[in-house]
């Protein structure tokens, strides 16, 4: 009895096999160009967001002590899912000539000389907060927090429709004297932008 | 707050097994990116990264991959890929689980064995509601019409769930979890109309201040008449209509409320053949009408302490009226439940649970006059449920092995005290790879009909007196009892590819049968009829045995595969006293093979086609079939959805199920077109 249910298990899933390599036969030519593709996890995307910014905004020089100091990355309440991935990307790489370092602290008294912050909304951190003690010192505040740019954060990572969108403040990215190029606002929703051309109508 | 504190904690409602209790270590193996692809990711263009679809489910699906139980999580994706309008047809991406359509509204869904319109085996619940019918068992389908756009996921658990669900959920448990009301923001008009059906759903969210979200909705299912074999139309059209809402409440970093609720109204019809002393063959065609209400409201409160320990409360209100030829039927529930959870503790991971229900209904008789014979004695009655529940997760090899133990301990007025254990063993070989084993005992209580109904199902002959077969509960009635032995392996080979496999052998005593006891005076009192009775008892065993597999590829971001196989061989035997000899009618009620085939094509950045194919074997009544449903998603622009649906496409209409127990008449399901236009909007 069960010898016959593990035979006729097996013609079965020859069965499924050959319907699979048809299937895969039919529909390879569609899709030979490229190498076989992993999907990606939220974290990762983000990371590489956080990484990709550095090309596309500039800080203002007074917001380094010297030219030998490090880009830096922080990570406040410490090492998160998203800045576990960062930390791999930015292995071997330099943001404009500088050595980069991703710091992750504790403590509200070290953000100064944060070039990006990066607030991960699991760590559930008192937001209104640590904005009031940034003010308007040159440093991008990052978060995928909900609601983190209408706070007044800059960027704001969301993940709509199996989608990670970019929201910008830009009233808040000027004030900190940060210039993004538009490149990277084609591809964001913004607020508190002067022309608001951010929704479309359709 | 965030989506993530909802995830983790829609586990931990009576989900909490599945996360916290059955495996401690979820978190620690958090997947390091992949050093290639990550790369790969990295040299993305900004529009190129804008565009990556990410897998949200992510967290969960490693969550799945550690749990020992044969699970299944059907995505949103699988969702919105399958085209299907209601919950059973959704159900049918699950592998494994059998569903049939029997007319335009009314479905079978099992889980291993014994497939009828009264799938009593098998515990369903909708956030944590049950909607488990206590009077046949079995889940009404048709006064379930939540708007699928607001269910994240489904978690299926095929095999007994006892020690931590209780009864009822002997061959499996499906949850289905709505989303966060955070993640339905905005408006959403959505309108289907098609060649079977017409449906319209309205949904606004919104914030009510900073840390409280919500969202409101309506629903209207207009849907057709199916098909007699003949090819005539079925009298099986129905209507009905659902509100609801659901808010939550971030009350502090750890503390979150949810509020829910929904009510719904419907009208259903069906043709059924009822017995009759006016007709020569004893039996009657009749065209009933089904009106069916019901509204429900819950309340959930979830924390978590700096300790990791975490409180999880949750209670509800459920009333359900119904009025039909074959039953009429008004009841009330309420349900409180609680769990705790200290966290890890040096080796062991403790949760403990305990609740109440209370059950109120009330059975009017039908009318004898018209043969619509049905009489609960008592026909009010309440009935108080009390549980508790441990559950020790303890690791015997960190990062290796650990034994799961635990059971439920439940206290019910028609058999008593019942106790559901359950010892699962989890090995995980290698990381990426989980192999598992478990015992464990489950049992069914009898539903309110078995233990307190008596009900004229068909005239014999004409008399005088006329005798008349007629079906008698008995409170004497066990619970009926299954202890499985289950095996299973989970491999995630690579990114790309997911391997699930699960075999099982269950053994059922005190399985219900069908007694003949002779003719005797009628026991229904206002008619003269002799009647042949059949009494309700606990003589039948049967054992079941069976392998479910699954498999995930996706060798390319814009295709994959997902594919499953399932077998099952069903045994029923009456014990030496029985006297029943519809037994082995029982055995063909679920088919041994089925297959599910489904291929996901992103043609273009906006356009995606799905294709489905299903085979469903042979069942003693109806005939094996291969179906294909076809699906194509157009995304217009960032607020316009089209959808093109081709369900059923290799038949103009093909049978799934034999009506049993009263009968309606046969019908077929058809093969049906749609289209359906989301506009979601801010």
């Amino acid at each position: 009895m069960k010898l016959s249910m593990s035979q006729l298990t097996k013609n079965q899933l020859e069965r499924v096999n050959s319907v699979l390599l048809v299937v895969l036969v039919l529909f390879s030519s569609l899709f030979f160009s490229s190498a076989s593709a992993a999907k990606y996890t939220e974290d990762e995307v983000k990371a590489v967001y956080l990484f990709n910014f550095t090309s596309f905004i500039s800080w203002p020089k007074d917001s380094f002590n010297n030219t030998q100091e490090a880009f830096t990355y922080c990570s406040l309440g410490g090492e998160n899912s998203v800045t576990k991935v960062l930390q791999e990307i930015l292995l071997g790489e330099k943001v404009a000539g500088r050595i980069v370092l991703l710091k992750n602290i504790t403590k509200l008294s070290d953000i100064s000389n944060c070039q990006v912050l990066y607030l991960d909304k699991r760590k559930n951190q008192d937001i209104a907060l640590i904005l009031q003690t940034l003010k308007n010192s040159p440093t991008l505040t990052v978060s995928d927090a909900k609601g983190f740019a209408m706070q007044g954060g800059a960027v704001e990572l969301s993940t709509k429709n199996e989608h990670i969108k970019l929201l910008i403040n830009v009233a808040k990215v000027k004030a900190t004297q940060l210039s993004i190029s538009s490149k990277l606002l084609r591809i964001a929703d913004l607020i508190n932008a002067q022309n608001d051309d951010g929704d479309e109508p359709w | 707050m965030n989506k993530y504190t909802v995830t983790s904690s829609h586990k931990k409602t009576r989900h909490n097994w599945l996360a916290l209790a059955m495996c401690g270590s979820l978190y620690s193996a958090v997947l390091s990116a992949d050093t290639d692809s990550l790369q790969r990711l990295k040299s993305f263009s900004l529009e190129d990264l804008a565009d990556v679809e990410v897998s949200i489910t992510g967290k969960s699906q490693q969550q799945l991959r550690d749990i020992p139980a044969a699970v299944y999580v059907l995505s949103e994706k699988q969702i919105r890929n399958s085209g299907a309008t209601n919950i059973p047809d959704l159900l049918r991406l699950v592998p494994g689980l059998h569903v049939a359509q029997i007319d335009a509204n009314k479905w079978v869904v099992s889980s291993r064995g014994f497939s009828s319109r009264i799938t009593n085996k098998l515990l369903v619940m909708i956030d944590g509601r049950s909607i488990y019918s206590p009077l046949f068992g079995g889940v009404m389908w048709d006064q379930q019409n939540i708007m699928l756009e607001d269910i994240e996921k489904i978690e299926v658990v095929r095999g007994p769930g006892g020690a931590v669900w209780g009864s009822n959920a002997v061959n499996g448990v499906v949850n289905i979890i709505s989303k966060h009301t955070d993640d339905t923001q905005g408006s959403l008009v959505s309108t289907l109309i098609g060649t079977e059906k017409n449906i319209i759903s309205l949904r606004q969210g919104g914030m009510l201040s900073a840390d409280t979200s919500y969202r409101i909705y309506a629903k209207h299912r207009e849907h057709e008449e199916s098909v007699f074999l003949n090819g005539s139309n079925a009298t099986d059209d129905w209507r009905d209509t659902q509100l609801g809402f659901r808010i939550d409440w971030q009350a502090s970093k750890d503390k979150q409320l949810t509020l829910q609720g929904d009510m719904y109204q419907g009208r259903l019809s069906e043709r059924i053949t009822v017995p009759s002393l006016a007709t020569a063959t004893f039996t009657d065609l009749l065209d009933d009408t089904i009106n069916i209400q019901g509204a429900n409201l819950m309340a959930k409160w979830e924390q978590t302490n700096n300790d990791g320990s975490t409180h999880h409360f949750q209670t509800y209100i459920d009333h359900v009226e119904r009025e039909q030829w074959i039953v009429s039927e008004q009841r009330d529930i309420f349900d409180i439940d609680y769990q705790y959870s200290p966290g890890q503790i040096g080796q062991h991971n403790f949760m403990f649970g305990t609740g109440y229900r209370y059950v109120q209904d009330k059975l009017p008789d039908g009318n004898v006059s018209l043969g619509q014979v049905r009489i609960y004695t008592p026909s009010k009655k309440s009935d108080h449920l009390f549980n508790a529940f441990i559950q020790d997760d303890i690791t015997l090899l960190e990062n290796r092995l650990w034994l799961t133990l635990g059971s439920k301990v439940e206290s019910n007025q028609y058999t008593g005290l019942e106790f559901q254990p359950s010892i699962r063993l989890r090995w995980k070989p290698a990381e990426r790879q989980l192999a598992w084993a478990s015992i464990s005992r489950s049992v069914r209580t009898p539903s309110r009909a078995e233990s307190d109904g008596l009900i004229l199902f068909d005239i014999l002959s004409a008399g005088p007196p006329p005798v008349g077969l007629v079906v008698q509960g008995s409170t004497d009635l066990k619970s009926e009892v299954l202890l499985a032995y289950e095996l299973g392996y989970r491999h995630e080979v690579s990114k790309t590819f997911i391997f699930d496999a699960t075999v099982f052998y269950q053994d059922y005593d005190n399985l219900v049968s069908f007694e003949m006891t002779g003719v005797v005076p009628s026991p229904i009192a206002p008619i003269n009829v002799l009647s042949n009775t059949m009494n309700l008892a606990n003589q039948l065993e049967a054992s079941t045995y069976g392998l479910e597999t699954s498999a995930a590829w996706s060798p390319h971001e814009k295709f994959n595969l997902l594919a499953s196989y399932s077998y099952l061989k069903v045994e029923v035997s009456p014990k030496n006293s029985s006297l029943d000899a519809l037994s082995e009618l029982q055995e063909d009620l679920s088919p041994q093979h089925q297959f599910n085939i489904t291929s996901n094509y992103q043609l273009q950045d906006n356009l995606k086609l799905s294709l489905i194919g299903r085979y469903v074997g042979e069942l003693s009544d109806a005939a094996a079939y291969t179906e294909l449903d076809s699906t194509i998603q157009w995304q217009v622009n960032n607020k316009l959805n089209l959808t093109l649906v081709a369900r059923n496409l290799l038949d103009q209409s093909h049978p799934e199920a034999t009506p049993a127990v009263f009968p309606t008449a046969k019908t077929e399901v058809e093969r049906e077109f749609y289209i359906k236009l989301d506009w979601a909007f801010n």
